[in-house]
């Protein structure tokens, strides 16, 4: 083996955004103790004693505005074509590949049977055989998966999984299902399962694949699907709602300095200010979105669905459900729950209810106070304008008046 | 100029009050449609050559370390955070005769760094945040060294190198 330097950057996450802003998530607990069970509840609070309430508890639920709309639509319209533009820049071979589902997680009991619908896709230009492979999934220490051939271990779930077919060829832009079976096996013990497989793609020999001389290496491609499975009847879950700033932030390898403290500030802003004020300053004419913190402190993954309803008075005014990601057992995660309509200003409620599989789901109920920006600036600007008219006549009167020296 | 300046000020405020305060009230009576679909999770991995379908390093000498005449652009999408590794399961073959595939290294420039291919999987980029626009592009360049003990008989060598890209938790 020739000299080995030091890796060549990897890009890790960077932990957490910041330190779980003072007091802690002690107050979030106190309030947690106080409510019903499975049920956070903000404290009442007023925007001139919003300073007192601790942070925590704050960040644990906010509402703010960030812009969508013509931005990401074009967004992702731009990664559909992708791998067009990709191809096309490039001067030699494009293989491409992609698989989906590529995470999922499902309840099964021992000797239960589950079947998954999955589809590879091809992109590029260059046509490649493809071979599917059964894999356990072992969960690393970074919050990753090693995948590894079954082996006879109990907790070795790659071999409850078939999937076909199993080897295919794609031609570009072409797109193939495949059916995945999972068995759990009986007397299997509860708890919780990683099971995945990938789909290989191998370019098909072209005419200048096979040099007759020289060394070359050709380069294959693969796309993985992780399944976790809880087995079991009746598994307990719990959750709970934590602070926002509890909640690691994975951070682009692109991300500049300006860009991370950007990030930073928008996390600061997001967790402590808007919920300190209980006032949306932001809201007006965006689209409103309650960040809804959530860690699992249970054994077995949770998939959350959360309904945010929001009210005006007693009068609901909208209501949005979404389904989180799947946080696995001691993990944690923001659930962003959209309000793509929200009024421009006013004052709300919002109601939200977590289903994470628990005994109860959890609840939390928080006022917000949408404040009408673009108004507020044009009426104080009339003002400002009425005001310097006014200051302005006397002192040219005054002048006018004055005797010829 | 004092005059014109306050009469900008007093139809700027207008406007904006207007703007602000008519549009609240239009939002009231507004109505919604609702849309309904599940977005699945999804990656997508391609890999581009900036020339011809392999990465050719063309004839080697012995000890001389040779860049091969072109890189490879690897594009990763993916709606969830995700690992990119990669797996060198054999080694450089002609026949019956081989080059360990640890000759060669890969590195983000054509002037290095270099790093040394190892036989079992390697991880590149971990919990990378999932992909916004055009996804993530890596840069790859190839050196390879050969040495005096490795057959030269063997004619052409060809080798593979797998990248993997797997959904991070």
């Amino acid at each position: 083996m020739t000299g080995v330097l030091p890796p060549l950057p990897v890009f890790a996450n960077d932990g957490r955004s910041k330190a779980p802003p003072a007091g802690g998530p002690a107050p979030v607990d106190r309030d947690r103790r106080r409510a019903p069970a499975g049920v956070f509840r903000f404290p009442p609070r007023r925007a001139v004693t919003a300073a007192r309430v601790t942070a925590a508890t704050a960040a644990a639920l906010v509402a703010v505005v960030l812009p969508l709309g013509p931005l990401a639509q074009d967004a992702s319209l731009s990664a559909a074509s992708a791998g067009q533009e990709a191809a096309q820049a490039a001067q030699g071979a494009v293989l491409s590949v992609g698989l989906s589902p590529v995470l999922t997680a499902e309840d099964l009991r021992p000797g239960e049977t589950f079947t998954l619908a999955a589809h590879v896709s091809s992109g590029g230009n260059q046509p490649f055989h493809a071979q599917v492979r059964v894999r356990t999934a072992v969960l690393n220490t970074d919050g990753g998966f090693d995948l590894e051939d079954p082996g006879p271990e109990l907790w070795s779930a790659g071999g409850w999984l078939s999937v076909e077919p199993s080897e295919f060829d794609l031609a570009p832009n072409e797109r193939r299902d495949l059916t995945v079976t999972v068995k759990v096996p009986e007397g299997t013990p509860d708890g919780e399962y990683f099971a995945a497989f990938s789909v290989t793609a191998a370019p098909t020999a072209g005419p200048d694949s096979d040099p007759t001389s020289g060394i070359s290496a050709r380069l294959s491609g693969s796309v993985a699907s992780v399944i976790c499975i809880a087995v079991g009847q009746g598994i307990p879950r719990s959750a709970r709602l934590v602070p926002y700033g509890d909640v690691p932030r994975r951070v682009g390898p692109g991300e500049t300095f300006l860009g991370r403290l950007g990030r930073g500030l928008e996390h600061w802003w997001l967790s402590l200010v808007i919920g300190d004020r209980n006032v949306a300053l932001l809201a007006e004419g965006g689209v409103f979105r309650v960040f809804a913190p959530l860690a699992n402190t249970g054994r077995v993954h949770i998939q959350p669905r959360v309904t945010a309803v929001f009210k005006r008075g007693d009068t609901v005014v909208g209501t949005s459900v979404v389904t989180g990601d799947i946080i696995l057992p001691g993990d944690k995660k923001v659930v962003e729950v959209p309000w793509p309509t929200a009024p421009l200003y006013g004052r709300y409620s919002l109601e939200l209810k977590v289903e994470y599989g628990g005994p109860e789901p959890l609840t939390a109920v928080r006022d917000f106070l949408i404040l009408p920006v673009k108004g507020i600036l044009g009426l104080t600007a009339v003002a400002f304008g009425l005001g310097y008219l006014a200051a302005g006549r006397p002192r040219r009167r005054t002048a006018a008046r004055r005797p010829a020296a | 100029m004092r005059k014109s300046f306050a009469g900008l000020m007093l139809v700027v405020g207008l406007i904006l009050a207007a703007v602000g305060f008519s549009a609240g009230a239009g939002a009231a009576t507004t109505g919604s449609v609702s849309f309904t679909f599940t977005l699945l999770t999804h990656q997508e991995l391609t890999i581009a050559y900036s020339s011809g379908s392999a990465v050719s390093f063309g004839n080697v000498d012995p000890e001389v370390p040779t860049v091969a005449a072109n890189y490879v652009t690897i594009n990763v999408k993916s709606n969830k955070p995700y690992d990119l590794r990669y797996n060198a399961p054999g080694d450089f073959t002609s026949g019956t005769s081989t080059i360990p595939i640890t000759r060669m290294d890969w590195g983000t420039a054509g002037t290095g760094p270099w790093t040394a291919f190892t036989s079992s999987q390697t991880t590149v980029v971990t919990n990378h945040a999932k992909s916004t626009g055009l996804g993530d592009n890596f840069n790859y360049y190839y050196r390879l060294t050969c040495q005096y003990e490795d057959d030269p008989t063997g004619g052409a060598y060809t080798g593979t190198v797998e990248y993997e890209v797997i959904p991070h938790s």
